[in-house]
Protein backbone atom coordinates (compact mmCIF):
# COMPACT_ATOMS: atom_id res chain seq x y z
CA UNK A 1 0.00 0.00 0.00
CA UNK A 2 3.38 2.18 0.33
CA UNK A 3 3.44 4.33 -2.78
CA UNK A 4 6.59 5.55 -4.35
CA UNK A 5 6.32 6.27 -7.77
CA UNK A 6 2.69 5.18 -7.69
CA UNK A 7 1.04 4.24 -10.91
CA UNK A 8 -1.39 7.38 -11.68
CA UNK A 9 -4.70 5.73 -13.39
CA UNK A 10 -6.62 9.09 -14.06
CA UNK A 11 -7.76 11.05 -18.20
CA UNK A 12 -6.43 14.02 -19.21
CA UNK A 13 -8.46 15.84 -21.84
CA UNK A 14 -10.39 12.58 -22.42
CA UNK A 15 -7.38 9.97 -22.69
CA UNK A 16 -7.30 7.29 -20.19
CA UNK A 17 -3.23 8.03 -18.69
CA UNK A 18 -1.73 5.55 -16.85
CA UNK A 19 2.01 6.40 -15.88
CA UNK A 20 4.70 5.83 -13.52
CA UNK A 21 4.60 9.20 -10.96
CA UNK A 22 6.11 10.82 -8.20
CA UNK A 23 2.93 10.87 -5.39
CA UNK A 24 3.93 14.26 -4.21
CA UNK A 25 4.55 15.52 -8.20
CA UNK A 26 2.58 18.46 -8.75
CA UNK A 27 -0.12 18.48 -11.47
CA UNK A 28 0.89 21.66 -12.73
CA UNK A 29 4.91 19.85 -13.16
CA UNK A 30 2.45 16.54 -14.50
CA UNK A 31 1.04 18.51 -17.27
CA UNK A 32 3.49 21.21 -18.46
CA UNK A 33 6.96 19.18 -18.02
CA UNK A 34 6.25 15.32 -18.43
CA UNK A 35 2.93 15.85 -20.60
CA UNK A 36 4.13 18.97 -22.71
CA UNK A 37 0.38 20.61 -21.75
CA UNK A 38 1.92 24.17 -21.26
CA UNK A 39 -1.24 26.26 -22.00
CA UNK A 40 -1.55 25.27 -18.07
CA UNK A 41 0.25 28.58 -16.58
CA UNK A 42 2.39 28.50 -13.53
CA UNK A 43 2.06 31.64 -11.53
CA UNK A 44 2.38 32.21 -7.90
CA UNK A 45 2.57 28.39 -7.78
CA UNK A 46 0.59 28.77 -4.23
CA UNK A 47 -2.91 29.10 -5.13
CA UNK A 48 -2.97 32.68 -5.29
CA UNK A 49 -3.33 33.81 -9.01
CA UNK A 50 -5.15 30.90 -11.06
CA UNK A 51 -3.46 31.10 -13.78
CA UNK A 52 -2.51 27.45 -13.05
CA UNK A 53 -6.24 26.16 -13.20
CA UNK A 54 -7.76 23.11 -14.46
CA UNK A 55 -11.27 20.94 -14.85
CA UNK A 56 -11.08 18.16 -12.01
CA UNK A 57 -14.33 16.33 -12.57
CA UNK A 58 -15.61 19.23 -14.05
CA UNK A 59 -14.83 21.94 -11.71
CA UNK A 60 -11.91 24.27 -11.88
CA UNK A 61 -9.10 23.57 -9.33
CA UNK A 62 -5.19 24.54 -8.76
CA UNK A 63 -3.16 22.47 -10.32
CA UNK A 64 -0.36 24.29 -8.52
CA UNK A 65 -1.67 22.91 -4.96
CA UNK A 66 -3.01 19.63 -6.28
CA UNK A 67 -0.01 16.52 -5.65
CA UNK A 68 -0.59 13.36 -8.48
CA UNK A 69 -1.77 10.66 -5.36
CA UNK A 70 -5.10 13.11 -5.75
CA UNK A 71 -5.63 12.80 -9.22
CA UNK A 72 -6.04 9.13 -9.13
CA UNK A 73 -9.07 7.88 -10.60
CA UNK A 74 -10.54 11.98 -11.54
CA UNK A 75 -11.14 13.87 -15.04
CA UNK A 76 -8.39 16.38 -15.42
CA UNK A 77 -9.24 18.57 -18.64
CA UNK A 78 -6.79 21.51 -19.56
CA UNK A 79 -7.07 24.89 -21.73
CA UNK A 80 -5.94 22.37 -24.41
CA UNK A 81 -8.81 20.06 -23.79
CA UNK A 82 -11.42 22.53 -23.33
CA UNK A 83 -11.70 23.21 -27.30
CA UNK A 84 -14.54 20.85 -29.06
CA UNK A 85 -16.05 20.82 -25.31
CA UNK A 86 -18.42 23.36 -25.71
CA UNK A 87 -21.35 20.77 -25.39
CA UNK A 88 -23.84 23.00 -23.73
CA UNK A 89 -25.15 26.26 -24.69
CA UNK A 90 -27.34 28.08 -22.89
CA UNK A 91 -30.03 28.44 -26.19
CA UNK A 92 -29.44 24.98 -26.26
CA UNK A 93 -29.51 25.42 -29.77
CA UNK A 94 -25.81 24.28 -30.42
CA UNK A 95 -25.27 20.40 -30.97
CA UNK A 96 -22.03 19.39 -29.12
CA UNK A 97 -20.53 18.17 -33.01
CA UNK A 98 -20.79 21.77 -34.17
CA UNK A 99 -18.28 22.99 -31.71
CA UNK A 100 -16.12 19.95 -32.29
CA UNK A 101 -12.84 21.74 -33.69
CA UNK A 102 -14.31 25.18 -32.71
CA UNK A 103 -13.32 27.42 -29.74
CA UNK A 104 -15.10 27.10 -26.43
CA UNK A 105 -17.75 29.72 -26.11
CA UNK A 106 -15.93 31.26 -23.67
CA UNK A 107 -13.03 31.65 -25.58
CA UNK A 108 -15.61 32.92 -28.44
CA UNK A 109 -16.77 35.52 -26.04
CA UNK A 110 -12.98 36.75 -24.57
CA UNK A 111 -12.24 37.00 -28.00
CA UNK A 112 -15.05 39.26 -28.98
CA UNK A 113 -15.21 41.48 -25.44
CA UNK A 114 -11.32 41.67 -25.75
CA UNK A 115 -11.24 40.27 -22.39
CA UNK A 116 -7.57 39.69 -22.11
CA UNK A 117 -4.45 41.60 -23.04
CA UNK A 118 -1.05 39.95 -22.50
CA UNK A 119 -3.20 36.76 -22.20
CA UNK A 120 -0.66 34.91 -19.26
CA UNK A 121 -3.82 34.54 -17.19
CA UNK A 122 -6.11 33.78 -19.84
CA UNK A 123 -6.26 29.97 -19.73
CA UNK A 124 -7.08 30.32 -15.90
CA UNK A 125 -10.48 32.45 -16.97
CA UNK A 126 -11.31 30.44 -19.57
CA UNK A 127 -11.50 27.50 -17.08
CA UNK A 128 -12.84 29.01 -13.95
CA UNK A 129 -14.91 30.22 -16.28
CA UNK A 130 -16.45 27.29 -18.46
CA UNK A 131 -16.31 25.60 -14.44
CA UNK A 132 -19.21 27.76 -13.76
CA UNK A 133 -20.74 27.38 -17.40
CA UNK A 134 -20.83 23.73 -16.53
CA UNK A 135 -22.93 24.09 -13.46
CA UNK A 136 -24.88 27.09 -14.02
CA UNK A 137 -27.30 27.99 -17.21
CA UNK A 138 -27.00 31.83 -16.96
CA UNK A 139 -25.08 33.24 -14.12
CA UNK A 140 -25.31 36.57 -12.62
CA UNK A 141 -22.65 38.81 -12.48
CA UNK A 142 -21.97 38.05 -8.82
CA UNK A 143 -21.50 34.60 -9.44
CA UNK A 144 -19.28 35.45 -12.43
CA UNK A 145 -17.46 37.40 -9.74
CA UNK A 146 -17.53 34.77 -7.70
CA UNK A 147 -15.95 32.17 -10.18
CA UNK A 148 -13.44 34.75 -10.85
CA UNK A 149 -12.31 35.11 -7.16
CA UNK A 150 -9.45 33.00 -7.46
CA UNK A 151 -7.88 34.24 -10.78
CA UNK A 152 -5.51 37.23 -10.79
CA UNK A 153 -5.53 39.01 -14.00
CA UNK A 154 -3.10 42.36 -14.31
CA UNK A 155 -3.74 44.07 -17.73
CA UNK A 156 -7.83 44.02 -18.36
CA UNK A 157 -8.90 44.94 -15.24
CA UNK A 158 -11.68 42.52 -15.52
CA UNK A 159 -14.81 44.44 -17.03
CA UNK A 160 -13.87 42.78 -20.61
CA UNK A 161 -13.35 39.49 -18.82
CA UNK A 162 -17.13 39.92 -17.16
CA UNK A 163 -18.45 41.42 -20.45
CA UNK A 164 -17.18 37.80 -22.25
CA UNK A 165 -18.53 35.92 -19.78
CA UNK A 166 -22.44 37.65 -19.58
CA UNK A 167 -21.83 37.52 -23.72
CA UNK A 168 -21.62 33.86 -23.56
CA UNK A 169 -24.90 33.03 -21.90
CA UNK A 170 -26.54 36.00 -23.78
CA UNK A 171 -25.61 35.42 -27.16
CA UNK A 172 -26.13 32.14 -29.37
CA UNK A 173 -22.93 32.49 -30.80
CA UNK A 174 -20.43 34.59 -28.51
CA UNK A 175 -18.43 34.43 -32.18
CA UNK A 176 -17.50 37.91 -32.82
CA UNK B 1 14.04 32.66 -18.51
CA UNK B 2 12.61 29.15 -19.26
CA UNK B 3 10.54 27.95 -16.10
CA UNK B 4 11.48 25.29 -13.64
CA UNK B 5 9.18 24.81 -11.34
CA UNK B 6 9.39 25.44 -7.58
CA UNK B 7 12.70 25.67 -5.69
CA UNK B 8 15.48 22.74 -6.16
CA UNK B 9 15.24 21.09 -2.51
CA UNK B 10 11.55 21.15 -3.00
CA UNK B 11 11.99 19.17 -6.51
CA UNK B 12 14.30 17.01 -4.70
CA UNK B 13 12.38 16.47 -1.52
CA UNK B 14 9.06 15.66 -3.89
CA UNK B 15 11.37 12.90 -5.13
CA UNK B 16 11.94 11.18 -1.74
CA UNK B 17 8.43 11.62 -0.54
CA UNK B 18 6.84 8.65 0.23
CA UNK B 19 2.65 8.97 0.59
CA UNK B 20 0.35 6.12 2.72
CA UNK B 21 -3.50 6.20 1.74
CA UNK B 22 -4.71 4.20 4.60
CA UNK B 23 -8.21 2.73 5.01
CA UNK B 24 -8.95 3.08 8.37
CA UNK B 25 -8.54 6.07 11.09
CA UNK B 26 -6.24 2.95 13.04
CA UNK B 27 -3.83 2.29 10.31
CA UNK B 28 -3.35 6.35 9.80
CA UNK B 29 -2.52 6.76 13.77
CA UNK B 30 -0.54 3.87 13.61
CA UNK B 31 1.80 5.37 10.87
CA UNK B 32 1.82 8.51 12.20
CA UNK B 33 2.98 7.15 15.31
CA UNK B 34 5.76 4.43 13.04
CA UNK B 35 7.33 7.71 11.56
CA UNK B 36 6.73 10.51 14.00
CA UNK B 37 7.97 13.92 12.58
CA UNK B 38 9.60 12.43 9.47
CA UNK B 39 5.60 11.71 8.59
CA UNK B 40 2.76 14.72 8.37
CA UNK B 41 -1.17 14.11 7.94
CA UNK B 42 -2.39 15.64 5.31
CA UNK B 43 -5.65 16.49 4.32
CA UNK B 44 -6.30 18.87 1.39
CA UNK B 45 -2.63 19.82 1.25
CA UNK B 46 -3.31 23.47 0.82
CA UNK B 47 -1.64 25.08 3.73
CA UNK B 48 1.00 22.17 3.83
CA UNK B 49 1.87 23.62 0.20
CA UNK B 50 2.40 27.50 1.19
CA UNK B 51 4.68 26.61 4.07
CA UNK B 52 6.56 24.21 1.70
CA UNK B 53 6.65 26.38 -1.00
CA UNK B 54 7.67 29.28 1.02
CA UNK B 55 9.89 27.45 2.88
CA UNK B 56 8.59 27.47 6.14
CA UNK B 57 8.54 24.17 6.54
CA UNK B 58 10.16 20.91 4.48
CA UNK B 59 8.78 18.62 2.90
CA UNK B 60 8.40 15.02 4.93
CA UNK B 61 9.77 11.97 3.82
CA UNK B 62 6.31 10.48 4.92
CA UNK B 63 2.88 12.26 3.49
CA UNK B 64 -0.06 10.16 5.86
CA UNK B 65 -2.82 10.83 3.48
CA UNK B 66 -6.48 11.04 5.09
CA UNK B 67 -9.05 10.95 1.67
CA UNK B 68 -9.48 7.44 1.83
CA UNK B 69 -10.36 7.44 5.69
CA UNK B 70 -14.67 6.95 5.15
CA UNK B 71 -16.17 8.38 8.18
CA UNK B 72 -13.38 11.44 7.91
CA UNK B 73 -15.32 11.93 4.85
CA UNK B 74 -18.84 12.60 6.19
CA UNK B 75 -21.50 14.71 7.39
CA UNK B 76 -23.65 13.09 9.81
CA UNK B 77 -26.99 13.95 11.87
CA UNK B 78 -26.61 12.96 15.33
CA UNK B 79 -28.90 11.40 17.43
CA UNK B 80 -30.59 14.26 19.91
CA UNK B 81 -32.74 14.86 22.55
CA UNK B 82 -33.03 18.39 21.61
CA UNK B 83 -35.07 20.29 19.09
CA UNK B 84 -31.57 21.88 17.58
CA UNK B 85 -29.96 19.83 15.29
CA UNK B 86 -26.76 18.18 16.05
CA UNK B 87 -23.96 17.45 13.44
CA UNK B 88 -20.95 15.74 13.36
CA UNK B 89 -18.57 16.84 10.17
CA UNK B 90 -16.00 14.67 9.51
CA UNK B 91 -12.47 16.24 10.11
CA UNK B 92 -11.64 15.36 6.42
CA UNK B 93 -14.90 17.24 4.59
CA UNK B 94 -13.56 19.70 1.93
CA UNK B 95 -14.88 23.92 2.58
CA UNK B 96 -17.04 23.20 -0.60
CA UNK B 97 -18.98 20.05 0.56
CA UNK B 98 -19.66 21.98 3.91
CA UNK B 99 -20.60 25.17 1.73
CA UNK B 100 -23.37 23.17 -0.06
CA UNK B 101 -24.53 20.66 1.99
CA UNK B 102 -27.95 21.55 3.72
CA UNK B 103 -27.34 20.38 6.95
CA UNK B 104 -23.92 22.22 7.25
CA UNK B 105 -23.51 25.51 5.60
CA UNK B 106 -26.97 26.01 4.98
CA UNK B 107 -28.71 24.63 8.43
CA UNK B 108 -25.78 26.14 10.23
CA UNK B 109 -25.31 29.82 8.56
CA UNK B 110 -22.30 31.03 11.16
CA UNK B 111 -20.24 28.19 9.61
CA UNK B 112 -21.88 28.90 6.00
CA UNK B 113 -20.33 32.39 6.40
CA UNK B 114 -16.89 31.42 7.74
CA UNK B 115 -16.33 29.14 4.79
CA UNK B 116 -17.32 30.89 2.26
CA UNK B 117 -15.11 34.01 3.25
CA UNK B 118 -11.75 31.38 2.97
CA UNK B 119 -9.81 31.85 -0.11
CA UNK B 120 -11.72 31.07 -4.15
CA UNK B 121 -13.97 28.65 -4.44
CA UNK B 122 -11.18 26.21 -6.50
CA UNK B 123 -9.41 26.14 -2.77
CA UNK B 124 -12.14 25.54 -0.59
CA UNK B 125 -12.46 22.57 -3.40
CA UNK B 126 -9.64 20.46 -2.15
CA UNK B 127 -9.14 23.08 1.64
CA UNK B 128 -11.33 20.65 4.48
CA UNK B 129 -12.15 21.96 7.95
CA UNK B 130 -9.94 19.72 9.90
CA UNK B 131 -6.97 21.20 8.07
CA UNK B 132 -7.97 24.52 8.48
CA UNK B 133 -8.23 23.71 12.40
CA UNK B 134 -5.39 21.91 13.06
CA UNK B 135 -3.18 24.62 11.20
CA UNK B 136 -4.52 26.46 14.37
CA UNK B 137 -4.79 30.19 12.45
CA UNK B 138 -7.88 28.75 10.39
CA UNK B 139 -10.76 31.62 10.09
CA UNK B 140 -13.15 28.70 10.90
CA UNK B 141 -11.84 28.82 14.17
CA UNK B 142 -13.87 31.54 15.73
CA UNK B 143 -16.90 30.02 14.05
CA UNK B 144 -16.21 26.69 15.67
CA UNK B 145 -15.78 28.45 18.77
CA UNK B 146 -18.78 30.56 18.40
CA UNK B 147 -21.01 27.92 18.08
CA UNK B 148 -19.27 25.88 20.93
CA UNK B 149 -17.89 22.91 18.45
CA UNK B 150 -16.18 19.87 20.51
CA UNK B 151 -13.36 18.46 18.45
CA UNK B 152 -13.00 14.44 18.17
CA UNK B 153 -9.42 12.84 18.32
CA UNK B 154 -8.15 9.48 17.89
CA UNK B 155 -4.98 8.13 19.83
CA UNK B 156 -4.03 4.65 21.06
CA UNK B 157 -7.15 3.17 20.47
CA UNK B 158 -9.28 5.75 21.97
CA UNK B 159 -12.23 7.95 21.05
CA UNK B 160 -11.88 11.63 22.74
CA UNK B 161 -13.98 14.46 23.00
CA UNK B 162 -12.83 17.91 23.95
CA UNK B 163 -14.22 21.59 23.20
CA UNK B 164 -12.38 23.11 20.74
CA UNK B 165 -11.60 26.56 23.54
CA UNK B 166 -10.17 23.61 25.83
CA UNK B 167 -7.98 22.41 22.79
CA UNK B 168 -7.07 25.48 21.79
CA UNK B 169 -6.18 26.42 24.99
CA UNK B 170 -3.19 23.36 25.29
CA UNK B 171 -0.53 23.05 22.95
CA UNK B 172 -2.20 19.91 21.57
CA UNK B 173 -0.22 17.34 23.25
CA UNK B 174 -0.14 14.36 21.41
CA UNK B 175 1.09 15.35 18.36
CA UNK B 176 0.57 11.98 16.32
CA UNK B 177 -3.55 12.39 17.81
CA UNK B 178 -5.11 12.17 14.85
CA UNK B 179 -8.54 14.29 14.22
CA UNK B 180 -11.41 12.84 13.05
CA UNK B 181 -14.35 15.57 13.12
CA UNK B 182 -16.22 18.19 14.86
CA UNK B 183 -19.31 17.87 16.78
CA UNK B 184 -21.65 21.13 16.67
CA UNK B 185 -25.47 22.12 17.08
CA UNK B 186 -27.03 24.54 14.94
CA UNK B 187 -28.29 27.74 16.81
CA UNK B 188 -31.03 29.87 15.69
CA UNK B 189 -31.23 33.68 15.57
CA UNK B 190 -28.57 35.80 13.99
CA UNK B 191 -25.07 36.15 12.95
CA UNK B 192 -22.27 37.56 11.12
CA UNK B 193 -18.96 36.77 10.33
CA UNK B 194 -16.00 39.48 9.33
CA UNK B 195 -12.72 39.80 8.16
CA UNK B 196 -10.61 42.67 8.46
CA UNK B 197 -7.35 42.73 6.81
CA UNK B 198 -5.37 44.27 4.15
CA UNK B 199 -7.23 42.60 1.12
CA UNK B 200 -10.31 40.89 1.29
CA UNK B 201 -8.84 36.92 0.48
CA UNK B 202 -5.28 35.93 0.20
CA UNK B 203 -3.69 37.40 2.82
CA UNK B 204 -4.24 36.51 6.60
CA UNK B 205 -6.76 38.51 8.36
CA UNK B 206 -6.00 41.03 10.73
CA UNK B 207 -8.72 40.13 12.63
CA UNK B 208 -11.06 37.86 12.32
CA UNK B 209 -14.75 38.05 13.82
CA UNK B 210 -17.89 35.56 14.56
CA UNK B 211 -20.71 36.61 16.37
CA UNK B 212 -24.11 35.10 16.57
CA UNK B 213 -27.17 35.79 18.77
CA UNK B 214 -31.29 36.12 19.33
CA UNK B 215 -32.79 39.24 19.36
CA UNK B 216 -35.59 39.76 21.36
CA UNK B 217 -37.28 42.90 19.50
CA UNK B 218 -39.74 43.47 22.11
CA UNK B 219 -37.65 43.71 24.84
CA UNK B 220 -34.85 45.64 22.71
CA UNK B 221 -32.77 42.88 24.36
CA UNK B 222 -29.77 40.54 22.66
CA UNK B 223 -29.87 36.84 23.90
CA UNK B 224 -27.55 34.28 24.03
CA UNK B 225 -24.86 36.71 22.35
CA UNK B 226 -21.37 34.41 21.48
CA UNK B 227 -18.74 36.37 20.22
CA UNK B 228 -14.93 34.87 19.06
CA UNK B 229 -11.93 36.48 17.26
CA UNK B 230 -9.05 35.09 15.88
CA UNK B 231 -6.38 36.40 13.36
CA UNK B 232 -2.81 36.54 11.82
CA UNK B 233 -0.72 35.28 14.64
CA UNK B 234 -3.31 35.27 17.75
CA UNK B 235 -4.64 32.31 19.38
CA UNK B 236 -8.61 32.36 18.91
CA UNK B 237 -10.58 33.47 22.26
CA UNK B 238 -13.96 33.24 23.49
CA UNK B 239 -15.26 37.44 23.83
CA UNK B 240 -16.64 36.32 27.26
CA UNK B 241 -17.04 39.58 29.49
CA UNK B 242 -18.10 41.39 25.84
CA UNK B 243 -21.14 38.64 25.25
CA UNK B 244 -22.06 39.45 28.90
CA UNK B 245 -22.15 42.80 28.80
CA UNK B 246 -23.90 42.88 25.26
CA UNK B 247 -26.81 40.71 27.11
CA UNK B 248 -27.50 42.80 29.84
CA UNK B 249 -27.76 45.83 27.87
CA UNK B 250 -24.83 47.47 28.86
CA UNK B 251 -23.82 50.75 26.51
CA UNK B 252 -22.03 50.39 23.31
CA UNK B 253 -18.86 51.81 25.34
CA UNK B 254 -19.27 49.23 27.89
CA UNK B 255 -19.23 46.53 25.44
CA UNK B 256 -16.69 48.33 23.38
CA UNK B 257 -14.31 48.38 26.69
CA UNK B 258 -15.03 44.68 27.28
CA UNK B 259 -13.96 43.71 23.80
CA UNK B 260 -10.92 45.33 24.21
CA UNK B 261 -10.19 44.20 27.52
CA UNK B 262 -10.60 40.40 25.94
CA UNK B 263 -8.59 40.94 22.74
CA UNK B 264 -4.92 39.30 22.99
CA UNK B 265 -2.19 41.42 22.83
CA UNK B 266 -0.54 40.14 19.68
CA UNK B 267 0.96 43.26 17.07
CA UNK B 268 2.91 41.86 13.43
CA UNK B 269 4.51 43.83 11.08
CA UNK B 270 1.61 45.63 9.36
CA UNK B 271 -0.69 45.29 12.90
CA UNK B 272 -0.14 46.96 15.75
CA UNK B 273 -2.28 45.24 18.83
CA UNK B 274 -3.31 48.53 19.58
CA UNK B 275 -5.12 48.73 16.14
CA UNK B 276 -6.22 45.18 16.20
CA UNK B 277 -7.69 45.93 19.58
CA UNK B 278 -9.59 49.11 18.37
CA UNK B 279 -10.95 47.85 14.85
CA UNK B 280 -12.24 44.61 16.67
CA UNK B 281 -13.90 46.55 19.51
CA UNK B 282 -15.46 49.65 16.59
CA UNK B 283 -16.89 46.86 14.62
CA UNK B 284 -18.06 44.49 17.46
CA UNK B 285 -19.60 47.09 19.60
CA UNK B 286 -21.46 48.72 16.16
CA UNK B 287 -22.69 45.39 14.67
CA UNK B 288 -24.26 44.79 18.09
CA UNK B 289 -25.72 48.11 18.54
CA UNK B 290 -27.49 48.05 15.27
CA UNK B 291 -28.78 44.29 16.25
CA UNK B 292 -29.89 45.89 19.55
CA UNK B 293 -31.98 48.86 18.10
CA UNK B 294 -33.58 46.33 15.84
C1 LIG C 1 -4.47 30.56 -1.80
C2 LIG C 1 -4.81 30.18 -0.41
C3 LIG C 1 -5.68 30.99 0.30
C4 LIG C 1 -6.03 30.66 1.61
N1 LIG C 1 -6.91 31.47 2.26
C5 LIG C 1 -7.29 31.13 3.51
C6 LIG C 1 -8.26 31.93 4.20
O1 LIG C 1 -8.79 32.92 3.67
N2 LIG C 1 -8.59 31.56 5.46
C7 LIG C 1 -8.07 30.44 6.06
O2 LIG C 1 -8.44 30.13 7.18
N3 LIG C 1 -7.16 29.68 5.43
C8 LIG C 1 -6.75 29.99 4.18
N4 LIG C 1 -5.82 29.21 3.53
C9 LIG C 1 -5.17 28.11 4.25
C10 LIG C 1 -5.79 26.73 3.99
O3 LIG C 1 -6.20 26.58 2.67
C11 LIG C 1 -6.99 26.43 4.86
O4 LIG C 1 -6.70 26.68 6.21
C12 LIG C 1 -7.47 24.98 4.69
O5 LIG C 1 -8.72 24.80 5.30
C13 LIG C 1 -6.49 23.94 5.21
O6 LIG C 1 -7.02 22.66 4.96
P1 LIG C 1 -6.19 21.50 4.23
O7 LIG C 1 -7.08 20.30 4.21
O8 LIG C 1 -5.68 21.92 2.93
O9 LIG C 1 -5.03 21.32 5.28
P2 LIG C 1 -3.63 20.56 5.12
O10 LIG C 1 -2.68 21.45 4.43
O11 LIG C 1 -3.83 19.20 4.57
O12 LIG C 1 -3.25 20.40 6.67
C14 LIG C 1 -3.02 21.51 7.50
C15 LIG C 1 -2.38 21.02 8.82
O13 LIG C 1 -3.32 20.24 9.56
C16 LIG C 1 -2.84 18.91 9.77
N5 LIG C 1 -4.02 18.05 9.63
C17 LIG C 1 -4.92 18.07 8.60
N6 LIG C 1 -5.93 17.24 8.88
C18 LIG C 1 -5.68 16.68 10.08
C19 LIG C 1 -6.37 15.74 10.91
N7 LIG C 1 -7.54 15.22 10.54
N8 LIG C 1 -5.81 15.39 12.09
C20 LIG C 1 -4.62 15.92 12.50
N9 LIG C 1 -3.93 16.82 11.76
C21 LIG C 1 -4.45 17.19 10.57
C22 LIG C 1 -1.76 18.70 8.71
O14 LIG C 1 -0.81 17.75 9.14
C23 LIG C 1 -1.19 20.10 8.61
O15 LIG C 1 -0.29 20.32 9.67
C24 LIG C 1 -5.48 29.50 2.21
C25 LIG C 1 -4.60 28.69 1.49
C26 LIG C 1 -4.28 29.02 0.19
C27 LIG C 1 -3.36 28.12 -0.57
S1 LIG D 1 0.13 29.11 -10.08
FE1 LIG D 1 -1.50 28.01 -9.21
S2 LIG D 1 -2.74 29.54 -8.41
FE2 LIG D 1 -1.02 30.66 -9.07
S1 LIG E 1 -4.42 39.61 -19.73
FE1 LIG E 1 -2.45 39.95 -18.87
S2 LIG E 1 -2.68 39.08 -16.89
FE2 LIG E 1 -4.66 38.99 -17.67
Amino acid sequence: MIETNFRLSCTVNGEPIERLVQPARRLLDLLREDMDLTGTKPGCEAGRCGACMVLVDGQPMNACLMMAYQCEGRSVVTIEGLSGCGQRHASGSHPAESYADEPHPIQRAIVAEGGLQCGYCTPGIVISLAGLYNRTVAPSREQIEEALSGNLCRCTGYEGIIRAAMRASSHPDPTP
Amino acid sequence: MEWTGHSEHLTAAVGMTQVWRPDTTEEAWRLKRQYGTFASYVAGGTWLRTRWESGSSVLPPYLISLDKIAPLQAIQQLESEQEAVELRIGAAVTLAAIESHPLAGGAVPLLGKAVSAVAAPSVRRQATIGGNVMSRSGDLIPALLALDAVIVSYSQGQYERQPLAEWLAGDGGDCDKLTVGFELKQVGGSCWFRKIGRRETFTPSVITIACAYRADSTAGRLLDVRIAVGGAGMAPVRLYEAETAAESGASGASVYAAVRKGIPSVADDYASAAYRRMAAANVIAAELDRAASG
